[in-house]
């Protein structure tokens, strides 16, 4: 049995695929990992490269060959197909740390909690820039139980696919299925397993290495704004989630799936703000939104409208959207840079 | 058979990126040439080191003066008397002045064909400050302000600012003015544009849709037969190579930061590789050299001759190549720096430096060179696979030969034929 997977999502990422599988596919490593490359009906010349680099490494690469589904199709049936220890997405047009990964392979082999956490760097690849993201309040190499785990240690930042690498039988356990022809459906990756991880390791070799800055990614500005009636199906999916599976979460783990959610509401409504071309449906998205979680669970819906947006907001029927959506955004901005400025 | 005379200020026997790109283009094609050229003045060049000799289609005729005006005044003077025995007149940038002589004949003989070659774009030229960048921080058409709220575009502060400005560097404006209306009636009055690839031809065509006819592309090449032969020797280190020039725009740092996080990993970096650097270097190169302790893996070399660079690049293990970062100002790079066809020539693997889009990474992508963006870590990764995992690129050989001097000059033999 393989000690990792790892899996590849493919969709028209020609430019960019060596630099990922160059990355990976090291002598000192071949032998432990599974290269599960899902080419999701790319129009390009990926498969091409693809079955270059398959021939190449027959005994590490598997490659299949799918119709168009969107990001999460190619992960399910990753899933299904894995057979590795361990699991980790590695998006096609980012790459791991080659020497990091030797290291971390390595370890892997000692390992046995449900999930291993590591630093990853955001790469904004156009200008040479890096953001580090890590967990500092946790301690490297120890092994912590989630339920001990206290959440303002997290500081806002999460468990990302970026950082994880679950046990693929903890992902086989929360029946794990993401939408298909949807974005953002990391988010459900990032919260569904979490009700079954129990123990978790943090270790200190930055892997990941995520490219940022290409005009159509998902999380550039506008493709977020295009993109919103996905990011609004993942959101009301996490809560209608959160809400089932309550009773179910110990403290901590309802505390960590809660601030994933305010964190996403937050994105959520920002995303309203900026949709100021079109006040009409921005109202109409507003109102149902706040309509939404009204009905839904009474703690979040308290949380979120704490946010000045909200908050305000109501106050005026939500009538600034239709009036001045744009100006009332910037100014609620504005106020919490100053407020941030003086809080320090 | 139809005669041409090229116009150009650099030609060998001084050596300069345009005059040897000129050079192989011309002894390799079919025509005749008479090339009008001086060899006084070694200003912007690499000097007159090597004298490479004509072949029998090509006669290079000799400015009496070392200054420019004088050259502009000479080699018309010189057209006009031997106006009969040329078909076709080519005038090659840079500098622009062989254009501005390329005007001049058209316009006292507009029967006679005129190709006017470019090296790099002189009007909106991202790299040259004056031509570029010469806006006042107050100006609408400087980057920030281009996108400010109309309360700031209309505020009288900003107009007397601006205005202001332009008042107090009236001289220089002017003369951007004048060098910016060579690009724009050379590309005009020319009968057939010469670029070097095809970013560029988009980008300084974007304004005259309606010349883009006219425009072509002919890539730079190299000639085979002028690199020495030589048995590649084995290096006792690994070796990277860069010969030529860098400044404070085109810079090796994202490289350097990579050498630098790459040795926190291998210790004993200095004993398995070196990366020689000929030519010059910018002021922040150095000094990060030094600040980071990166002496004993990168070495500053002084300039050498073309020949001899020739000879360095077929011993190198590697040979690099870095492109200006001008993402600020463009999406795409538009140089097609003419060191890249050299090392196609020097059949050594190329680790190339440039941004993510653009007609030269198309074309080393193709070449199957090594393309990297400016991400340190994605440089050390790759620097880290070489070292350590034996990673090698097979050339893309049958490609390659589309840059040999001899196919381009077919391609530009095409263009005199028809015009």
């Amino acid at each position: 049995m393989k000690i990792l997977t790892i899996l590849i999502p493919v969709y028209n990422t020609e430019k960019y695929i060596r630099r990922c599988l160059d990355s990976i596919l090291l002598d000192e490593v071949l032998k432990d990992i599974e290269v599960l490359i899902v080419n999701d009906g790319s129009k390009d010349n990926s498969v091409k490269i693809i079955k270059e680099y398959e021939k190449k490494y027959p005994e590490t690469i598997v490659f299949i060959d799918k119709e168009n589904g969107g990001h999460g199709s190619t992960i399910n049936k990753g899933l299904e197909n894995a057979t590795g220890k361990y699991f980790k997405v590695l998006d096609s047009d980012d790459w791991l740390d080659s020497c990091n990964f030797i290291k971390f392979v390595k370890k892997l082999k000692k390992c046995d909690e449900d999930l291993i956490v590591n630093p990853y760097y955001q790469e904004y690849v156009y200008n040479g820039v890096q953001l580090l993201f890590e967990y500092p309040k946790f301690e490297f190499d120890k092994i912590y139980h989630f339920n001990d785990l206290k959440i303002k240690d997290f500081n806002n930042f999460y468990f990302v696919m970026a950082s994880s690498t679950y046990k693929l039988e903890v992902l086989k356990k929360a029946k794990l299925k993401l939408f298909e022809k949807t974005f953002y459906v990391d988010m459900q990756y990032n919260v569904v397993p979490v009700k079954y991880v129990d123990t978790i390791k943090f270790e200190k070799e930055n892997l990941y290495r995520y490219f940022i800055g290409r005009p159509t990614q998902s999380m550039n500005v506008d493709s977020m704004i295009r993109n919103m009636p996905d990011h609004d199906k993942v959101f009301k999916f996490l809560i209608s989630y959160y809400m089932q599976e309550k009773s179910n979460l110990s403290k901590i783990k309802q505390e960590y799936i809660r601030m994933i959610i305010l964190l996403m509401a937050y994105t959520h409504i920002n995303l309203i703000g900026m949709q100021w071309k079109n006040r009409h449906e921005s109202y109409k998205l507003v109102k149902n939104f706040e309509r939404y979680l009204r009905n839904t669970d009474q703690e979040i819906y308290q949380e979120i409208m704490k946010y000045s947006y909200m908050k305000y907001g109501k106050k005026v029927g939500y009538l600034n959207v239709w009036f001045c959506n744009k100006l009332f955004n910037k100014a609620l901005r504005f106020a919490s840079r100053v407020k941030r400025r003086i809080c320090k | 058979m139809k005669k041409i005379l090229v116009i150009s200020w650099y030609y060998p026997p001084i050596n300069s990126s345009e005059g040897l790109v000129t050079y192989k283009l011309i002894n390799n094609s079919e025509y005749q040439y008479d090339v009008f050229t001086q060899k006084k003045n070694e200003n912007w060049s690499y000097g007159s080191n090597v004298d490479y000799e004509n072949n029998e289609n090509v006669n290079s005729i000799f400015c009496k003066s070392d200054n420019i005006n004088d050259w502009v005044k000479e080699a018309y003077e010189y057209f006009v008397k031997n106006r009969k025995k040329y078909d076709i007149v080519m005038t090659r940038s840079m500098p622009q002045e062989s254009h501005v002589i390329g005007l001049k004949i058209k316009e006292n003989y507009p029967e006679v064909k005129w190709i006017a070659s470019f090296g790099d774009p002189i009007k909106n030229n991202p790299y040259n400050p004056i031509t570029y960048a010469l806006y006042p921080y107050f100006s609408t058409k400087n980057m920030v302000n281009k996108n400010a709220s109309w309360r700031w575009k209309l505020s009288p502060k900003r107009i007397i600012l601006s205005s202001y400005w332009n008042y107090k560097n009236r001289a220089t404006i002017k003369f951007r003015n004048e060098i910016n209306k060579i690009e724009e009636d050379t590309i005009k009055y020319a009968d057939r544009i010469i670029l070097n690839n095809e970013s560029q031809k988009r980008y300084m065509l974007k304004d005259n849709q309606e010349y883009l006819k006219k425009a072509i592309v002919i890539h730079h090449s190299y000639d085979s037969s002028l690199y020495p032969r030589i048995h590649k020797k084995h290096n006792e280190k690994m070796q990277f190579v860069f010969v030529g020039h860098l400044d404070l725009v085109r810079c090796a740092e994202p490289l350097f930061k990579a050498i630098k996080l790459l040795k926190e990993e291998i210790p004993d970096l200095s004993d398995r590789v070196e990366f020689l650097f000929y030519g010059d270097m910018g002021s922040n190169d150095k000094l990060f050299l030094i600040d980071n302790f990166l002496l004993d893996i990168v070495k500053i070399k002084k300039s050498v001759s073309y020949a001899d660079s020739l000879k360095i690049i077929q011993n190198a293990d590697w040979v690099l190549h870095f492109d200006a970062n001008i993402g600020l100002a463009y999406d795409e790079n538009i140089f097609f720096a003419a060191k890249i066809a050299d090392y196609f020539g020097a059949k050594t693997n190329i680790l190339a430096i440039t941004m993510q889009d653009g007609d030269v990474k198309e074309i080393l992508n193709k070449a199957n060179a090594l393309v990297l963006s400016y991400s340190a870590e994605e440089i050390k990764n790759y620097l880290y696979l070489i070292l350590e995992e034996g990673f090698v690129l097979r050339r893309n050989e049958e490609y390659i030969k589309s840059f040999d001097a001899k196919n381009v000059a077919k391609e530009f033999d095409k263009i005199i034929e028809t015009i």
